[in-house]
């Protein structure tokens, strides 16, 4: 079966006025269908800059991005992706923010993707209420619905929980991933918190210091029954965390 | 609220002392204005002021009541009513279409920068006599000139909320597969109308400088053409009246926006 996301030396260099910085230099790895895979790397070593070309926002200088043996350059693939803030419409209902890409598309049946997502996961009784009204934790799970309504291909999340709360974050870190094992949506986190890609990922992709090139992959086998929040207490999890440390430094 | 709530003592304090100045402060603004008026008028009455060319209040109510029962008062209110609104509403769109226009070009937006800082700083009445000539002495040179004071203002700041929208916000709906045509009416559109609103504000404003201004310039109708005559003729009252009369107007305006304002604001919030 092909993978659902396949780099395939992609690489790319950043213009300005004065120089041409090479960013990425050659990154090669694949997500199967079904997979949680983290990114994790220095700071600065293009993590969002290559969600951004998974995405087809941004062309790569190099190489090539296939979603599903399609090149991203047909602009064909469903991308689902998700930010550090919920980036939610203040001027929209939860209703019609779940329902944004459904409209961009004409889509009926995300429509009624919306309805069976929101009840599921217990948003329906919200549904014309505004993000204002909603806790950190709900918006975010909103947004979440907002990106699975498409059905996506591949889901992006770049760094989702960075503006929440410790307490809080623990929580949502469960939460999302449980919706995301339940629908079974492929994924890719990019994340600076090795803790967080350790208890949330399949796979670890460890990228090396600017211009980035794949480290290291770590299969990370943990006992995915727990919830991510309770993964850390695991003595299997202090190994990944020292051999993806070692990696960095 | 729920009526049966029983409040501590100091929450009733609280609410006591916010009620008491809230009563202060209007009996103040209230005290400001009959003073200013009575005193005005008394001066007046005393012969310590000289009535024909400072007015008084009684003199500028009479002026009023004849105006009115001549018929006047209306026609004169109506055109500058009209030329204010026409102008005021081709100014807000106009700049607001132009605005979309240089949002949605960044080649036209640089080529024209440079014409729009030039054209904002240049004092717009400057202008006046050639469009008199150009446009034709009436109506409709008072119109533009009220169009030219605001709808710089206009194209600068909606331009502005347009580009200080939220990158992150585009580019969820660019993952999306949004157009252009999609980010402008889902995201950049609704995020500005807080900007919009403001723009109205200001515009109401600009606009009733504009209309003045052009009367003052060409005109044989409306209040800005009753201040220039009132004043060429010495007949202070008529001045004075008119300029009561567009206090009265404008605040009218801009009073009717803040409550368009307020609607809007209310489902608004980050």
């Amino acid at each position: 079966m092909l993978p659902t996301l396949m780099m395939q030396n992609v690489g790319l260099n950043y213009h300005s006025k004065t120089s041409e910085t090479n960013a990425i230099d050659d990154i090669t790895f694949c997500v199967n269908k079904g997979e949680f895979v983290g990114l994790v790397g220095p700071s600065g070593c293009g993590k969002t800059t290559l969600l951004s070309i998974i995405s087809g926002i941004l062309a790569p200088s190099r190489g090539q991005v296939l979603i599903e043996g399609k090149s991203t350059k047909d602009k064909n693939a469903v991308i689902g992706y998700m930010f550090q803030r919920d980036l939610l419409f203040p001027w929209r209902t939860i209703w019609q923010n779940v329902n944004l890409g459904a409209e961009l598309k004409h889509n009926k049946n995300a429509t009624q993707k919306a309805t069976k997502l929101l009840k599921k996961y217990g948003i329906y009784d919200f549904k014309d209420k505004y993000p204002h009204e909603l806790s950190g934790g709900m918006r975010q799970r909103v947004a979440l619905i907002r990106t699975l309504v498409l059905n996506p291909q591949i889901l992006l999340l770049d760094e989702p929980f960075g503006a929440l709360d410790y307490q809080t974050r623990q929580n949502v870190i469960d939460d999302i991933s449980g919706i995301i094992k339940n629908e079974n949506t492929t994924s890719l986190l990019v994340t600076h918190d090795i803790t967080e890609a350790i208890c949330m990922c399949d796979k670890v992709i460890v990228l090396s210091n600017r211009p980035s090139r794949v480290k290291k992959v770590i299969d990370i086998q943990l006992d995915k029954t727990k919830p991510p929040s309770q993964r850390k207490t695991l003595t299997k999890f202090f190994e990944y965390q020292t051999q993806i440390w070692k990696e960095l430094a | 609220m729920n009526k049966n709530l029983q409040y501590s003592k100091e929450h009733e304090k609280f609410l006591h002392k916010q009620k008491k100045d809230k009563i202060t402060i209007l009996t103040f603004q209230i005290g400001l204005l009959v003073g200013f008026l009575g005193l005005w008028e008394l001066l007046g009455q005393l012969n310590v002021i000289n009535t024909f060319i400072t007015s008084s209040p009684s003199r500028i109510f009479n002026t009023f009541i004849t105006l009115l029962n001549s018929g006047d008062l209306w026609y004169h209110l109506g055109i500058t009513l009209y030329e204010t609104l026409i102008g005021f509403l081709i100014a807000t769109v106009l700049g607001t279409i132009i605005a979309i226009l240089l949002w949605w070009s960044e080649k036209l937006r640089k080529i024209l920068t440079p014409y729009i800082v030039v054209l904002n700083s240049l004092p717009k009445i400057a202008l006046g006599p050639l469009i008199i000539i150009w446009v034709g002495a009436g109506l409709q040179s008072i119109i533009t000139i009220c169009v030219l004071v605001s709808i710089i203002i206009t194209v600068i700041s909606m331009l502005n909320a347009f580009l200080e929208c939220d990158k992150d916000k585009v580019l969820l709906l660019k993952s999306m597969g949004a157009n252009k045509w999609q980010i402008l009416t889902k995201l950049i559109l609704p995020s500005a109308l807080g900007q919009f609103v403001s723009v109205l504000k200001i515009n109401v404003g600009m606009s009733w400088v504009g209309t003045i201004i052009g009367e003052y310039l060409v005109s044989s109708a409306g209040l800005g053409y009753l201040i220039v005559y009132g004043s060429q003729v010495f007949q202070l009252d008529l001045v004075m009246c008119s300029i009561v009369l567009l206090c009265l107007l404008a605040s009218l305006m801009y009073f009717i926006v803040s409550i368009i304002e307020k609607k809007i604001i209310k489902t608004r919030k980050d």
